[in-house]
């Protein structure tokens, strides 16, 4: 008999699970459950092309048919209530229960609640979803006055985008500058200053102690007793791991299902992936949840490697993206701190590169509209190559002819 | 079949990428070794150019997203790419590149 696995969570991470373990075994019996109704879909859009009006569709990872063609059982709108690791039995709203062989967890995060009085106000919303992204994509009509609560890159992605929609748009920070923890805090003027070049009224150190309205909200009150006024607020202060599940069954979790390089959780044949899971070693620290599409893709990879007894491939400096305005911006590896800062190109250009260096080896890299370096740059942190500071700097050295393979 | 003349082939030495464009199409014309392929020059992804991106052992990747396409096949390799992208066949005539949109 065939060997089943059932994915539990049908987003980017469960489906590129199961698109893996089909390619790695024409034979498995794969099953995946959605609780949300749409096809699984990717989220970097929702913030971007969605929200500016673009079809959801933009968003989708398969059309229906693939699955079909995959032997892939897809089940959307599916509430999974439990499992038992001893029985390897997994129990479905409506009484109905599944064996499994193999399972994995994908069961994502959702946004962190805003806890003030007047979070519950309509038109207080949060962005996670296809339904979240058309729902405040409505909302954006020009001259609204949109309030952005928290100053992350999900944040930073609404602004832009409301900003394109010709709202009004304040961000607020409560941390001095804006993301403090990104390279030891590099990007913070940076990106304060290109918000506000582009009209967003930037506001740091900024707590919100209510929200205001009878029933739908009309103004944002901020700790120093500030009335800002919002036809819109959007609540995107990070997001909490759906681990219930993987909790109740007794996996280890801390805000996050742990898990190994290999995928696997504290619990044998059960697996996670995708923005749920923290990660006991990663090159980015012990125990970190790494939220990014890469991670999604990469951990899928492993648990469909480590399910069908294969060594996954050896860990890579980690790569994140944002696009706001007319700015992509790559990001690979980390940074400490202490590390040096080398630019290539001046940060008043479009386009630039900054390195970290320590010992005279790469640790990261932030590629501002420069994505046609980041395989030499990518190349240059994870061979640990030694590189010449000058020589990095100096924008008529090619970078290819500095990277070796 | 009609071909268009789209570039002359010394202005495009080996190993890199002309943006081109033939009936408002645009195109993405690689030389791979004094071998030319052509393709569409818009990643399937999202409106960003081919053309701008990193070309190496046949494969040309996205600036944007890192969509990996191979330029011989326009196959869809990784990255947030599933669709492939058009290409279109390619003839030298003396100098000349010519392309064929249709």
């Amino acid at each position: 008999m065939s060997r089943r696995t059932v994915i539990v969570g049908a987003g980017q991470a469960g489906a590129r699970t199961a698109a893996a373990l089909r390619k790695l075994d024409n034979t498995a019996d794969i099953t995946l459950l959605g609780e949300e109704q749409d096809l699984p879909y990717e989220r970097p859009p929702l913030s971007k092309e969605v929200l500016n009006g673009g079809s959801p569709s933009k968003a989708t990872l398969f059309p229906r048919t693939w699955y079909e063609e995959h032997r892939i059982a897809l089940r959307t709108g599916v509430h999974v209530t439990g499992f038992d690791w001893r029985a390897k039995q997994i129990s479905l709203a409506h009484g109905e229960s599944l064996a499994y062989d193999d399972l994995v967890l994908a069961t994502g995060v959702r946004p962190r609640p805003l806890i003030v009085p007047g979070a519950t106000l309509d038109g207080v919303l949060t962005l996670r979803t296809i339904g979240d992204s058309t729902n405040l994509s409505a909302r954006l009509t020009a001259g609204a006055n949109v309030v952005v609560i928290g100053g992350g890159f999900l944040g930073l992605e609404i602004a832009a985008t409301a900003i394109a929609r010709h709202c009004a748009v304040t961000v607020l920070e409560s941390s001095s500058t804006l993301l403090p923890r990104i390279f030891a805090g590099f990007l913070g003027q940076y990106l304060s200053d290109l918000h506000r070049t582009h009209q967003v009224d930037v506001r740091t150190g900024a707590t919100v102690a209510a929200l205001e309205g009878d029933t739908v909200v009309h103004a944002v009150r901020l700790g120093d007793g500030t009335l800002l006024a919002a036809d819109v607020v959007v609540v995107a202060i990070g997001a909490l791991a759906n681990d219930e599940l993987a909790r109740a069954a007794g996996t280890e979790c801390a805000d996050g299902i742990l898990v190994d390089a290999q995928a696997r959780t504290s619990l044998p044949s059960v697996y996670a992936v995708g923005d749920v899971t923290r990660q006991r070693a990663h090159r980015l620290g012990e125990s970190v949840r790494v939220e990014s599409w890469e991670n999604a893709e990469l951990q899928a990879q492993i648990a469909a490697s480590t399910i069908g007894g294969i060594a996954p491939a050896a860990a890579a400096a980690p790569w994140f993206w944002t696009d706001q305005y007319d700015c992509n911006i790559q990001m690979l590896g980390g940074r400490h701190a202490d590390d040096i800062v080398v630019m290539r190109g001046d940060v008043t250009a479009p386009s630039w590169c900054a390195f970290f260096v320590a010992d005279s080896t790469i640790r990261g890299a932030v590629l501002m509209n420069a994505g046609r370096e980041r395989r030499n740059v990518k190349r240059l942190i994870d061979t640990q190559q030694r590189i010449d500071c000058a020589e990095m700097g100096d924008v008529g050295r090619p970078l290819s002819s500095l990277a070796r393979n | 079949m009609t071909w268009k003349p789209i570039a002359r082939v010394a202005n495009i030495p080996s190993g890199t990428i002309k943006a081109c464009r033939i009936e408002n199409i645009p195109v993405a014309l690689y030389n791979l070794d004094g071998e030319f392929f052509a393709t569409h020059d818009i990643c399937t992804h999202a409106h960003a150019c081919l053309s701008d991106g990193y070309l190496e052992d046949g494969k040309i990747e996205c600036p944007l997203h890192q969509g990996l396409f191979d330029v011989r096949t326009g196959k869809a390799l990784s990255g947030p790419v599933d669709a492939d992208l058009q290409t279109f066949a390619v003839r030298i005539e003396g100098d000349e590149v010519l392309v064929n949109v249709e």
